[in-house]
């Protein structure tokens, strides 16, 4: 069983604000969803490894070292950036003060 | 020039004998959109003065007599999750909407570099989230061959746009069939590749286990086309594949002989009573026509499909709660008057996320929680390596499988919104194949022309890892043999 209460927990561990109503059709949509996934436990996993990725591929690492052609492209990047942002000037980005009297 | 029968060889041919120029192209398709979008929906922007600037560059190449790759001039659309630098991406969300994108993605990257000409971004549903493409956050996109009718989802404008010829192809995103689904409700070739085939980098995250960037086009040859050129492995996507290469050539030479050598596998859980009669006849129309071509049957079975939809219920909303955590509208999104710290993030996206994603980032924290994460999560993981060991096994004795796309026929608007897990089922044949991470492709059962009024229906082939040439190589043998045969 779903309470508001539950959802209002789980809205605020993802820091989303949710309404009276929304906070409703939410336990209703979780209740009959959680119903749906429930037949998971029919099936016996003893013994099965978890598939955690895409694949079964091993994680490929490359060198932390710097790319020179890549970097060639950050000069306009960081104008792209400041150009997406909101606010911005001289280059950087304008955001309210955090430190204020 | 009709524009919806455009192919990427007959513009390429057109270009070279001077028939028409690119400007010409792009400014027809272009005008085209301006005209009758606003009844389909399919765009939410429209790339106007970079698409001619790179129409331009490509008439100059023709003009010097330069070698012009086959992508050269081809109008593509990019779904609007798909970043494309200096251009809007909102990923169908509110809490986007005012985003720009500061790079491009690397598909976007590598098809600039083949001379593509980008048109514009396409709707979607919010965050690639849905089957219908109702849950984009401004408008929903319409099926061309019903506007009463959902063209599918979640890369709903990309299938609208390429079936009425307001791009040649276009690339969508797959989770769990979000290219497959309205391909196949659009009466189109949509391949979903190889997790690891095409990267990421760019691609807005949902589930990162899942996503995979996928082409939609009319025919299977500009599928093929549209997969070499996104294709490979990229250094800045950890999880995509060292050497793999596709070469069109490959598919263009899929002989008879190699057709007649497969065993094509129809797994018996797909045949379900949930099938509509349309559908289902549909799908045995494209049997015999394989059959007439030779190609061995087999029954197979892939016991663990039942629990492909709830295992991926569990899964996807889990990797969405954590990859949704960016858009808090300070590192990402519209932030709003708020001043406190903590109100701010939970009002932005309170306001910024629509239902959709609502919904998957609460059911993600629960599955993860303490106390429920064996139960669920664990469990989750375990069964979808059940369904890909089911996979794996099947293809000791086939070669392909095919099934049905999905149950139905397009739906009505409104059909499905009122519950969820109504909705969610309209992905139940598609599912599968992301969760194993394997490649899979809808084509057409019948040609456009041949339709008579009635709706398409999309037949889905699977095939091994990397396997990608094999499926198309079918799917072209097949549009051959309906198109001779006027079926």
């Amino acid at each position: 069983m779903i309470t508001g209460k539950d959802v209002e927990h789980y809205a605020e561990l993802g820091r989303i604000a949710i309404t009276a109503i929304e906070k409703k059709a939410l336990a209703k949509d979780f209740e009959k969803i959680l119903e749906y996934v429930k037949k998971l436990n029919e099936v016996d996993t003893t013994n099965v490894i978890p598939m955690n990725g895409g694949v079964f591929f091993y994680n490929r690492l490359r060198s932390d070292a710097v790319d020179l052609e890549r970097r060639s492209d950050k000069v306009n990047e960081t104008a792209r950036v400041t150009h997406s942002f909101p606010k911005s000037k001289d280059g950087y980005l304008e955001v309210p003060p955090v430190f204020t009297e | 020039m009709q524009l919806s029968n455009l192919t990427i060889s007959s513009i390429h041919n057109s270009f070279l004998k001077k028939e028409y120029s690119a400007v010409e192209l792009t400014t027809q398709i272009l005008n085209y959109i301006k005209e009758e979008d606003s009844e389909y929906g399919a765009y939410l922007h429209v790339m106007n003065e970079d698409a001619l600037k790179g129409a331009q560059e490509i008439d100059l190449m023709l003009a010097r007599n330069d070698d012009l790759p086959l992508l050269g001039g081809i109008p593509f659309a990019l779904k609007d999750n798909i970043l494309v630098a200096d251009h809007p991406s909102t990923a169908g969300s509110k809490i986007l909407k005012e985003h720009g994108a500061s790079y491009d993605a690397t598909v976007t990257k590598k098809l600039k570099l083949a001379g593509a000409v980008i048109v514009g971004k396409t709707n979607m549903d919010e965050f690639a989230m849905g089957s219908s493409g109702e849950n984009s956050a401004f408008f929903p996109a319409k099926n061309p061959y019903d506007t009463s009718r959902v063209p599918g989802g979640s890369s709903s404008g990309s299938a609208v746009a390429v079936a009425l010829g307001e791009a040649v192809c276009a690339l969508g995103s797959e989770t769990g069939g979000s290219v497959r689904q309205p391909a196949s409700f659009c009466g189109l070739v949509g391949l979903k590749p190889t997790y690891g085939a095409v990267s990421r980098y760019g691609l807005i995250a949902m589930a990162s286990s899942l996503d995979q960037v996928a082409p939609f086009a009319r025919n299977t040859m500009d599928a093929a086309f549209a997969f070499e050129a996104i294709s490979g492995c990229d250094p800045l996507d950890a999880t995509s594949k060292k050497d793999f290469s596709f070469h069109a050539k490959q598919v263009k030479d899929f002989s008879l002989e190699s057709l007649r050598g497969l065993t094509i596998g129809l797994p018996k859980e797909y045949f379900i009573p949930g099938i509509t009669k349309e559908t289902q006849k549909e799908i045995d129309h494209a049997i015999t026509t394989l059959k007439s071509l030779k190609i061995k049957f087999k029954e197979i079975s892939l016991p663990h499909t039942e629990y492909a939809l709830p295992c991926y219920y569990i899964i996807m909303p889990a990797e969405v709660s954590s990859n949704l955590s960016r858009f808090d509208g300070i590192r990402y999104g519209t932030r709003g008057e708020q001043t406190a710290l903590r109100g701010m993030y939970d009002r932005n996206r309170g306001d910024g996320f629509g239902k959709e994603p609502k919904r998957r980032i609460l059911l993600g924290n629960y599955v993860l929680s303490a106390g429920y994460y064996d139960a669920y999560y664990l469990q989750a993981q375990k069964v979808r390596s059940l369904i890909t060991t089911d996979f794996r096994n099947a293809f000791r004795e086939v070669d392909v499988i095919l099934t049905p796309t999905t149950p139905t026929q397009a739906f009505k608007f409104g059909e499905k919104t009122k519950d969820p897990v109504s909705m969610y089922l309209s992905d139940i044949f598609t599912v599968p194949v992301n969760l194993a991470g394997l490649p899979a492709l809808s084509f057409p059962s019948r040609s456009s022309e041949s339709l008579a009024g009635e709706l398409p229906v999309g037949v889905q082939l699977i095939g091994r890892h990397f396997d990608e040439a094999t499926l198309l190589g079918v799917s072209k043998w097949y549009e051959e043999t309906v198109s001779e045969s006027k079926m």
